[in-house]
């Protein structure tokens, strides 16, 4: 199996060089949330907002950029093309479940990305004054753990949401809806505890937020203690329940593939 | 008038085709109605915190949001369509059938099609402007009716030039998709007054990447916050861009002509 | 002379992708480029009414020259002029006269009926109304569409959709036409029906035909002229027949032995093409076919002797055997 992902990796990462010109194109798209981190910064240039000061705003911001990269996955587009065009058929003789390609491609992509994603952040920390994140070890490694998950749960529901195109022709609005929602409930627009009530306390069990701001809360120090394992807890969950949804979907998805014949 | 029985002749085709796809209009629909909801309760979730953004208040930025609709459901309509299939035409080759065709190309490539259902994202955005108007009992005059209109008229231009300039790249990178993307990120900033943006970065969309004149200033120009030189301003910047699009796909053609085999 | 092409010459540039890991980093930071001479020094003129084939291995120019000849691309140097235009000046008194059609792409509405690419054609060539009427009417008629103009385009065969393009290419009743790999991908049939199609259409209207095609058959029928390109190079212009003799200096000797010919060393009569029990082919020297055939009647248990040409499709194979590398397709044509 290591082998396999090995030359799999070895093949994402020409095809990461390849496209390299859309890749930068892509990673200043995912830098979107610049706009809501200046629209904050406007309404906090006297007072805090919240108990957010400016330079937690930016700190904040910096992190959610940072941790949007490194989970980001298009799969679901990948998906709706090649169950469209009848391009997975091939992909079904081989061997190897095609979800480990798509796997190695998101891999590569982001060690594609992490030296261009961090330096930029790195730099900008050290010079705006104010910005700062806990980077004691213990933390650097539960952010990196949460953010791990994060990418995990992106990519199996994305994967979910393109297996859909097994049953209907639409699958891409249900993927914008999900990509929504994660938006306006995961930390984007806004953090969840700037939200009105209920949305904040909800969030602790509901998906979106370990879909991007639960790492990002744990490298800015503002969550730790009971919240923190809860919300690992809640993580995990998660993850298992698109697991287990993948499953369930590819397997009766295959079923309905095959049976049309295509 | 020849153009225009052309551009009559290729939407009454788009609308043969989409009819073909009913499901299209449901999920249009669905989808206007969520991106609708998304941007009044994410505009919410700002003014919860305080009550005017870039001295703009709720109701007035809500008609800035109202505008960023009307521009992106002409975008959709209008443009999005047509930039994906010179990219398919680019990627495929049969830009050879439009450059052909004795129409000039860059009318032929441009205005072939539309996506019908999409127009209602305009209306949506009109009745958002609307509303915004009567919570703020603003009553419109003729005259600023009128500038909106130029104002209106010359950000459909505007956006058509940036839009070409991107797609005519495609002429050299291929994949057009993400360059269009790029711009569509940019826009997500116009769904705040201009004046929210600081220093260099209120530059840039003002000037260089012109989306304070798409939303901001038309806006503007209903609730009388705007200067008026701006209004010149927009009829310059959208016949600039206008005459920069065709003049880059002139030398685009030029390129593909002379370099490809 | 209705198209002359004098010293054309269209060279460009492509990226040299290097293999590897290694080597997709270092095009990754710097990107190499190779001059390609698709057409070098090209010279021939083409009278009105003429039907010519163009024949060359892939990437031999054919498509290039096709692609100068209808404006689409620059030439690098020398001269082209066609109906007294040229051509990449596009003027629209040019572009309504000429047609391109290309088998591997397309210009029908994919999710319509052909019939609404037809109406927007006519809008596009400002073709009246009773033109429009009289030439669809027509074309319906030869190419048997009455069946398939209300369909929608990606509901029809392959061959369906061939002929439909052909019909939406020539509703302006072009003088002349492009027709670049018409037949690819069809099945004979209807292969045969775009080629009597292309023959009525240039008899009707005398409408002057450039051809390319991969299957000789096509060119066999419908050209008595052709021209070879090879690397860009002019190697053949002239009567079909007469390249046939020229490059093909055999006759096929087709025998049926009474008995086995066992004993006999075929091989001294002709270079043995098959043998199949008792049939035999040889190819012999076109000149001395008489005497080696009366030489085998004498010497051989012949039953029965027929002298053929040999299948054009062998002869211009030979052609492109000889004159050398048969060049990547994909990176050279496009």
């Amino acid at each position: 199996m290591l082998k396999k992902y090995l030359a799999l990796l070895r093949a994402s990462w020409q095809g990461t060089l390849e496209y390299r010109a859309s890749i930068l194109i892509y990673m200043l798209l995912a830098s979107m949330p610049l706009v809501s981190l200046a629209v904050w910064l406007s309404l906090a240039a006297d007072a805090p907002i919240g108990n957010y000061s400016s330079a937690d705003f930016i700190s904040y911001y910096l992190a959610l950029i940072f941790a949007r990269h490194m989970t980001g996955a298009w799969v679901s587009h990948e998906l709706d093309y090649l169950i469209r065009q009848g391009l997975l058929s091939p992909l079904l003789l081989k061997p190897i479940n095609p979800i480990h390609s798509q796997i190695a491609a998101h891999i590569s992509d982001k060690l594609f990305r992490l030296p261009l994603v961090l330096t930029p952040i790195a730099i900008a920390a050290l010079l705006i004054p104010g910005v700062h994140f806990d980077l004691s070890p213990l933390t650097i490694l539960l952010f990196l753990l949460s953010l791990a998950l994060t990418f995990a749960i992106i990519f199996v529901s994305t994967y979910c949401v393109g297996l859909l195109n097994f049953w209907i022709t639409h699958a891409e609005a249900v993927s914008e809806l999900w990509f929504g929602l994660r938006l306006l409930l995961g930390g984007t627009l806004a953090p969840i505890d700037l939200l009105p009530a209920p949305i904040p306390q909800l969030s602790v069990y509901l998906p979106f937020r370990y879909t991007l701001s639960f790492p990002v809360e744990i490298i800015i120090g503002r969550v730790s203690g009971g919240e923190l394992a809860l919300g690992f807890a809640v993580q995990l969950v998660w993850l298992a329940i698109f697991i287990a949804l993948y499953r369930l979907l590819w397997v009766r998805g295959l079923r309905a593939y095959s049976a049309v014949g295509a | 008038m020849r153009y225009l029985i052309l551009l009559s002749t290729f939407y009454k085709n788009a609308l043969l085709g989409e009819l073909e796809y009913r499901a299209n209009f449901v999920v249009n629909v669905l989808m206007s109605g969520f991106w609708l909801f998304w941007s009044v309760f994410g505009l919410q979730i700002y003014f919860n915190h305080t009550n005017a953004m870039g001295g703009w208040s709720y109701d007035e930025a809500l008609v800035v949001v109202g505008l960023f609709f009307i521009g992106h459901g002409y975008m959709d309509a209008f443009l999005q369509p047509n930039i994906s299939l010179i990219g398919d035409h680019i990627r495929l080759g049969t830009l050879d059938f439009i450059l052909t065709k004795p129409v000039n190309s860059q009318f032929l490539a441009s205005m072939r099609t539309i996506s019908f259902w999409r127009l209602g994202d305009i209306l949506l955005g009109f009745g958002i402007v609307a509303l915004a108007l009567a919570r703020l009992h603003v009553s419109v005059t003729w005259s600023d009716a009128l500038i909106f209109g130029l104002m209106l008229v010359a950000a459909a231009i505007m956006l058509y030039g940036i839009w070409m300039l991107l797609v005519t790249s495609a002429f050299w990178f291929v994949r057009v998709d993400n360059i269009t993307e790029l711009f569509s990120a940019f826009y997500e900033a116009a769904r705040f007054p201009v004046s929210v943006y600081r220093g260099f970065m209120q530059i840039l969309l003002t000037f260089i990447v012109p989306i304070a004149f798409i939303t901001t200033f038309p806006a503007a120009a209903l609730i009388n916050k705007l200067e008026p030189q701006y209004a010149l301003m927009a009829v310059a910047l959208a016949l600039a861009l206008f005459v920069l699009s065709a003049a880059f796909w002139k030398f685009a053609l030029r390129f593909y002509t002379s370099a490809s085999s | 002379m209705q198209i002359e092409v004098n010293h054309l010459r269209k060279y460009y540039q492509v990226h040299q992708k290097e293999p590897g890991l290694l080597g997709s980093l270092r095009s990754f930071v710097r990107r190499k480029y190779e001059d390609v001479k698709a057409v070098d020094d090209l010279t021939f003129g083409i009278d009105a009414g003429e039907i010519v084939g163009f024949l060359g291995p892939n990437g031999a120019g054919k498509t290039t020259t096709l692609k100068v000849l209808s404006g689409l691309l620059y030439p690098t140097s020398g001269s082209v002029s066609v109906l007294g235009f040229t051509p990449y000046e596009r003027r629209s008194a040019y572009l309504k006269q000429f047609t391109l059609v290309m088998g591997q792409k397309q210009q029908l509405l994919w999710d319509l009926p052909a019939v609404e690419t037809f109406l927007v054609n006519k809008a596009i060539y400002e073709i009246r109304d009773a033109d429009f009427d009289a030439m669809l009417h027509e074309l319906t008629e030869l190419l048997n569409l009455e069946p398939l103009l209300k369909k929608q385009v990606r509901k029809l065969s392959l061959g369906e959709r061939m002929k439909c393009e052909l019909a939406a290419a020539l509703l302006h009743r072009p003088r002349i036409l492009f027709l670049d790999e018409p037949t690819i991908g069809l099945d004979v049939t209807m292969q045969t029906n775009i080629r009597q199609f292309v023959a009525e259409y240039n008899a009707r209207w005398n409408a002057t035909v450039i051809l390319t095609s991969h299957y000789m058959a096509d060119v066999v029928a419908l050209c008595k002229r052709v021209i070879v390109i090879n690397e860009g190079h002019l190697i053949y212009d002239g009567d079909l027949r007469a390249l046939a003799e020229r490059i093909a200096p055999y006759k096929l000797v087709r025998v049926d032995f009474a008995q086995s010919p066992n004993g006999h060393d075929l091989s001294a009569y002709g270079e043995v093409r098959r043998v199949d029990g008792l049939n035999v082919e040889l190819l012999v020297p076109r000149d001395q076919t008489s005497a080696i055939t009366a030489l085998m009647l004498s010497e051989l248990p012949v039953a029965d002797l027929t002298i053929e040409e040999p299948a054009i499709e062998e002869v211009i194979g030979r052609v492109f055997a000889n004159a050398g590398v048969e060049r990547e397709a994909s990176s050279v044509e496009r």
